[in-house]
């Protein structure tokens, strides 16, 4: 945790396309002194290199058997199937690396920190969907996060031809039925539409929610403190976020800048919801009251 | 066709033998189907009343079932009574859907935009 680190997340977030392994390691290094020094992308290399002939396999073995037959042996074909790919990520990086979730990874912190991930090979289905997301690419294999309410998964392919996979099952395939499930089973309608590409800035949006509602139900407020900062670096985030860091900062005793805190919120939803920012208000005067 | 029992055994599913209706060839059996393993569910109850109309139907959550009679609380605050012989069928139904302004809203964070246990 360094002024330097989060500088340098706020610089991450706003690159077009954000560079997510960074993005989870400068988050990571808020928790982990030592997350900063991990070699992350070597990590991804290695995972990737050991991928790459399961991928290589898959796909000689499907031209072989039917179409045309591709470039070399190392090089994808371009007609590649996302179910081989599908195949070869839950084989490598499921079955032989041993990437998968556990029951015991939403009560801990250490399930949303990528380089912790890495090494103890299990965590949240978000982080996991994070080095399923990373290898694909390293790989040339198309990928995008579907954020599921309560879910994190991974579409292999384009918007026009993909397979859904999960990786907190070791990248098990599913269909578009289970996914419609496990939306039903959160208490919203399916529509099609929860299934298009998360965007990178709304999926970092989600690693830092899963921290800070962690953190809230373990009463830990300075990782709850850090995971709202960090939250407020991304270039778009609800207000309310404010109002949070207000009132960590004053239950942390730093009541003249949780006032202000308050108060930025409720000048900012002031129209919208005012009873909200009356409340706002009369903490943050009741926080100053405490100052002396 | 349903699995029957009777409701003096507090059986899972009981059919009312009442108001069963010839609807073409077709006949409408109407079935409890909930339990007292569903207090806190929402759901929809047709009961017997008194008056013109025989049935009448209520949706709420059933917040209790003792001594023979359902509590059902109404979206509107309202509490509703319903004794366990005025009741013809029932089922737990899924929570209201999301109208008007609150379409399109940001759901609760907490809820909604992290990851939950299954």
């Amino acid at each position: 945790m360094s002024a330097r680190s989060r500088a340098q997340f706020a610089d991450v977030v706003r690159q077009t396309p954000i560079d997510l392994a960074l993005a989870c390691q400068l988050i990571a290094s808020e928790a982990e002194p030592d997350a900063e020094a991990a070699d992350v992308p070597g990590a991804l290399d290695r995972l990737a290199d050991e991928a790459r002939p399961v991928l290589v396999a898959k796909t000689t073995r499907a031209t072989a058997a039917g179409a045309t037959p591709g470039g070399s042996a190392e090089e994808l074909p371009a007609g590649q199937d996302p179910i081989d790919a599908a195949e070869a990520l839950h084989e490598s990086l499921g079955l032989r690396a041993g990437f998968a979730g556990r029951e015991s990874d939403y009560d801990d912190l250490r399930a949303s920190l990528l380089p912790a991930v890495l090494r103890r090979r299990h965590g949240l289905p978000i982080m996991l969907s994070v080095i399923w997301l990373e290898v694909a690419s390293r790989l040339g294999v198309p990928a995008y996060p579907v954020g599921l309410p309560g879910h994190m998964v991974v579409a292999l392919g384009t918007p026009r031809e993909y397979v859904l996979v999960d990786p907190f099952t070791g990248g098990r395939r599913i269909t578009v039925h289970d996914a419609a499930a496990r939306v039903r089973a959160a208490g919203v309608p399916f529509s099609r539409a929860q299934l298009a590409p998360m965007s990178f800035e709304d999926l970092l949006a989600r690693v830092l929610g899963n921290i800070r509602v962690l953190a809230a139900r373990s009463d830990a407020t300075a990782t709850r403190l850090w995971a709202v900062e960090l939250s407020l670096l991304l270039p778009h985030h609800p207000a309310s976020l404010r109002r949070e860091r207000g009132e960590l900062l004053i239950r942390r005793g730093d009541f003249l800048n949780g006032a202000t805190d308050l108060v930025t919120f409720a000048d900012a939803v002031e129209v919208a919801e005012p009873t909200a920012a009356a409340a706002a208000r009369s903490a943050a005067i009741s926080a100053r009251a405490r100052l002396n | 066709m349903f699995l029957l029992g009777s409701r003096a055994t507090d059986s899972l599913v009981s059919t009312s033998t009442v108001p069963c209706r010839q609807q073409g060839r077709s006949l409408v059996v109407y079935v409890v189907r909930i339990t007292r393993a569903d207090i806190g569910a929402r759901v929809v109850i047709r009961r017997r009343i008194a008056g013109p109309v025989p049935l009448t139907d209520v949706i709420g959550t059933l917040q209790a079932w003792t001594a023979g009679v359902l509590t059902i609380a109404h979206a509107n605050g309202e509490i509703i009574s319903i004794p366990e012989d005025d009741l013809i069928a029932a089922k737990v139904i899924p929570p209201p859907p999301i109208r008007g302004a609150q379409r399109g809203r940001r759901q609760d964070p907490d809820a909604q935009d992290v990851e939950a246990r299954p």
